[in-house]
């Protein structure tokens, strides 16, 4: 119902189940995060989280950028963008980057057109290619093309394509938690409160019913006051 | 975690217990300072028309809503730094490592929201059942005011997080201002108090929202209340309840407000607080709703993100904004999408109150003012291009047509008879 | 004003009444608590601060003899002294003149409970916060520069409270008991941890 457009995404973007109880998942994709992601993005709000001391995750650890490096791009730092952007997003991101001879990475992305990051996962994924140039012309700004439509992987890398959605699915779980660790405790606390506040509107109502007799169901006796 | 809530409920308990044996200190206190009889008068005797149904709990809802916005703004201020550099991030530390941080920062962003849904069902009630009405015209004002100073208080506290969102609707709210004639830019700069929003900026709007507006809320809230008790309550059915009264002078239409109204009202109360607590722990930003994608990322005076759009409790009146083309135009109408009900009391010529003894015609002006504004705050939050464009123009053409009709309309309208009492149920 | 009993309302109906308002009453009252807690908890050091509250290590290699080091430990000043001898032997000389010689008053770890009221002897670490009104004393460790019969010790300027080189608090002073000792162990030869009493 309510679609908002994040980024100007020239694909429509997958869905991404997240479970934030899976707190092996989220590990393991901060694994993933230490070998792709941290020796160019940091995580600065996260440092102190108990997921962050498990990883061994260290403020120590985290690349600074200047203002002016990468060309005036410096690499954002991620505490949250599983919520500046989504998860969907981040999902379909990563994994559409395709051949193109244009731009000074040797990649173009269909989900963020023109991106400056470099392909992180060259030897994992391998490469995809356009394979329906016209596409750009046509479906210009519009979100609804499907991504496997208009790039195919040519040349598999060190996993197959099922073990690489599984890689990236992980980060985008880790990035989600991440961007928001309060879920734990929400979940956790939510429960009794919804719960206690059930009970309270029945034993309220039950006890307004009963006040209720005295003014409207019993016209005998007068009005009290 | 758990065995500390129970004996602090059972500490409480207690006290309440033994409250009722201290009652002569109170009668010794009450003597000099009124304060429980007056109370008591208000929360307690207060004659309140026997037929007042479940809208009438958005105005007590309203100020629940304002409670809980007050006591979380005063423990959110314990940590969030109002600078340019260290707004965003002091966010994130209250959200990380303070110790229910998150718990805070989440009900107050919700609760601003859910503030506005009330208020917004509140002002639909006084205008069905026509609480505006004679003798409470000033009433029915306080009420534009406070809806007014409402959306400045949540407009400055928008700013606050500093991030994409709130400075650049910083930004487009103090441009508004340079369409004034003549002073336009010297009053925008004097309003940012720098040449371009910036750090300075955010500190006023912080000691506005925090201090200014707040307390003229509370204090508005106060009068208003205070209007209310002293020419009573409407109700449904618009029945002047202090015509018939008994011996006693009592209104033969009402129940006191306790414990009848106050027992009615608890358990919807609480019906809000689970609505407000399903959010803040499984939906906190409420699909974007409540907090903006685009927030979260830090102000970035460079780059504009992609679709401004403003809070969806602002968007209507954004909506009227954009589909005028003209700036100074714009800016006056958008204003006056709120001026201009301050005077439907004498705009609305029907001697009948409740829409429930109005004719058609009124009935069609009140559906199409709000169904229009409803249309309005959707359109507010689409880009304002090809068909969104043409019918937020419509919409805001009907929006603002109520206020030419409404006088003929009610004029000529067939109203039916209103009873002379309460009709029993 | 009291609500006036109908005539059909049974005592089956009193009965439930009272219990439903007793209950609505305890768990409103249960709700102002479960407010509270995370209002409550909200006040208690961030988690940030507690990582900043984490014990500190100091080098004393380098110090000399007599020489004062301060750190900072949880944002309060703790006090390092390499005693000489000489220092150490003045302890036992003012013992009549002090309030509580043996450290009786639990001011220190139990490892720190002895006449120098530390570890090592020749090191003293004291947390510098006078237990008067919590100003920093300084150090006077030569003789007589306070008194006449200043043996060397601590001086509080704000209320002029006097302890001796032990941070022990003479008797009639201002300041209730001895200087706090705060729970510290050598990892090394040279490296004090202050904050953690070691295994």
């Amino acid at each position: 119902m309510f679609a908002f457009a994040v980024g100007d995404s020239l694909v429509a973007l997958d869905a991404v189940k997240i479970d934030t109880t899976d707190q092996a998942r989220i590990l393991r994709g901060g694994q993933h995060f230490q070998q792709t992601c941290l020796s160019c993005h940091s995580l600065v709000d996260f440092v102190n989280d108990p997921v962050a001391k498990e990883l061994g995750l260290s403020k120590e650890q985290m690349p600074v950028w200047p203002e002016d490096s990468w060309n005036g791009h410096p690499p954002p730092d991620l505490s949250l963008i599983a919520l500046s952007m989504s998860p969907d997003w981040l999902f379909t991101y990563l994994r559409t980057y395709y051949v193109d001879k244009a731009r000074p990475t040797g990649y173009n992305n269909l989900v963020y057109p023109n991106t400056n990051m470099p392909n992180p996962f060259v030897d994992m994924q391998g490469h995809q290619v356009l394979i329906n140039p016209n596409y750009f012309d046509k479906n210009h700004a519009h979100g609804e093309q499907f991504w496997y439509r208009v790039i195919k992987l040519k040349e598999t890398g060190r996993l197959s394509p099922a073990e690489f959605d599984d890689y990236v699915d992980d980060i985008v779980q880790f990035l989600t938690y991440v961007s928001d660790p309060s879920v734990h405790a929400r979940r956790q606390i939510g429960p009794w409160v919804l719960g206690y506040l059930t009970l309270f509107i029945m034993v309220t109502y039950a006890y307004f019913r009963l006040v209720g007799k005295d003014y409207f169901q019993s016209p005998k006796s007068p009005p009290p006051h | 975690m758990f065995i500390s809530l129970l004996i602090t409920g059972f500490a409480i308990f207690v006290v309440l217990n033994v409250l009722p044996y201290f009652k002569g200190v109170g009668a010794w206190i009450d003597r000099r300072l009124p304060i429980f009889s007056f109370l008591l008068d208000h929360l307690s005797y207060y004659p309140a028309p026997k037929n007042l149904n479940i809208w009438y709990a958005f105005g007590a809802l309203a100020m629940v809503a304002c409670a809980i916005q007050f006591i979380s703004g005063i423990w959110l201020v314990m940590y969030y730094t109002p600078t340019a550099e260290q707004a965003f991030s002091s966010v994130q530390l209250i959200m990380r490592e303070v110790p229910y941080g998150w718990l805070v920062r989440y009900v107050h962003s919700t609760g601003v929201s859910l503030w506005f849904v009330v208020v917004y069902f509140h002002i639909f009630r006084g205008l069905m059942y026509g609480s505006y009405k004679t003798p409470r015209e000033l009433l029915w004002m306080s009420g534009v005011v406070l809806l007014f100073l409402l959306m400045a208080e949540a407009y400055t506290g928008y700013v606050l997080p500093w991030g994409q969102m709130s400075f650049w609707a910083s930004k487009v709210i103090i441009s508004l201002f340079s369409s004034i004639p003549v002073v336009g830019n010297d009053i925008v700069v004097w309003l940012q108090g720098d040449y371009e929003v910036s750090g300075v900026t955010l500190h006023r709007f912080f000691a506005f929202h925090v201090v200014g507006f707040s307390f003229l809320i509370l204090a508005m809230i106060f009068l208003h209340i205070i209007m209310l008790h002293s020419v009573g309550s409407n109700n449904p059915d618009g029945v002047d309840i202090m015509k018939h009264k008994d011996r006693n002078g009592w209104p033969l239409d009402a129940v006191p407000y306790y414990p009848y109204f106050v027992m009615k009202y608890i358990p919807i109360i609480l019906l809000y607080l689970f609505v407000f607590f399903v959010i803040v722990f499984y939906a906190p930003t409420f699909f974007g709703l409540f907090l903006e994608a685009e927030n979260f990322e830090r102000a970035n005076p460079l780059v504009t993100p992609l679709h401004i759009k403003p809070s969806w409790y602002l968007s209507p009146y954004y909506a009227i904004l954009r589909s005028i083309p003209d700036k100074s135009l714009g800016a006056l109408m958008m204003l006056m999408s709120i001026v201009l009900w301050l005077f439907l009391p004498w705009l609305d010529l029907s001697p009948v109150r409740s829409m429930r003894y109005r004719g058609w015609m009124s009935r069609t002006a009140l559906i199409t003012v709000v169904g229009s504004f409803v249309l309005l705050g959707y359109l507010g939050l689409q880009p304002a291009v090809g068909w969104y464009l043409v019918m937020s123009r419509v919409a805001t053409l009907l929006y603002f047509s109520f206020f030419l009709l409404i006088p003929i309309l009610s004029y000529y309208d067939q109203d039916y008879v209103v009873p002379d009492r309460i009709p029993e149920r | 004003m009291s609500v006036k009993t109908p005539e059909n309302m049974g005592p089956v109906d009193e009965l439930k009444r009272s219990l439903l308002k007793k209950t609505s009453v305890f768990l409103g009252a249960l709700g102002l608590a479960g407010i509270g807690v995370p209002l409550l908890s909200y006040l208690s050091p961030n988690r940030s601060t507690r990582e900043a509250g984490k014990p500190i290590s100091v080098d004393v290699s380098g110090m000399k003899i007599g020489e004062q080091k301060t750190v900072l430990w949880r944002s309060k000043p703790v006090w390092i002294i390499r005693r000489s001898e000489a220092m150490l032997a003045s302890l036992g000389l003012v013992d009549g003149k002090l309030k509580d010689p043996d450290s009786d008053v639990a001011q220190q770890p139990v490892y720190a409970r002895n006449e120098a009221r530390s570890i090592r002897p020749d090191f003293l670490v004291l947390l510098g916060i006078c237990t008067h009104l919590g100003c920093s004393p300084t150090y006077r460790p030569d003789p007589k520069s306070v008194d006449d019969t200043w043996a060397g010790g601590f001086y509080c300027s704000c209320h002029g409270s006097k302890f001796d080189l032990a941070g022990r608090v003479f008797k009639n002073m201002p300041a209730p008991s001895n200087l706090e000792v705060p729970p510290y162990h050598f990892s090394d030869e040279n490296t004090l941890v202050i904050g953690d009493g070691g295994a």
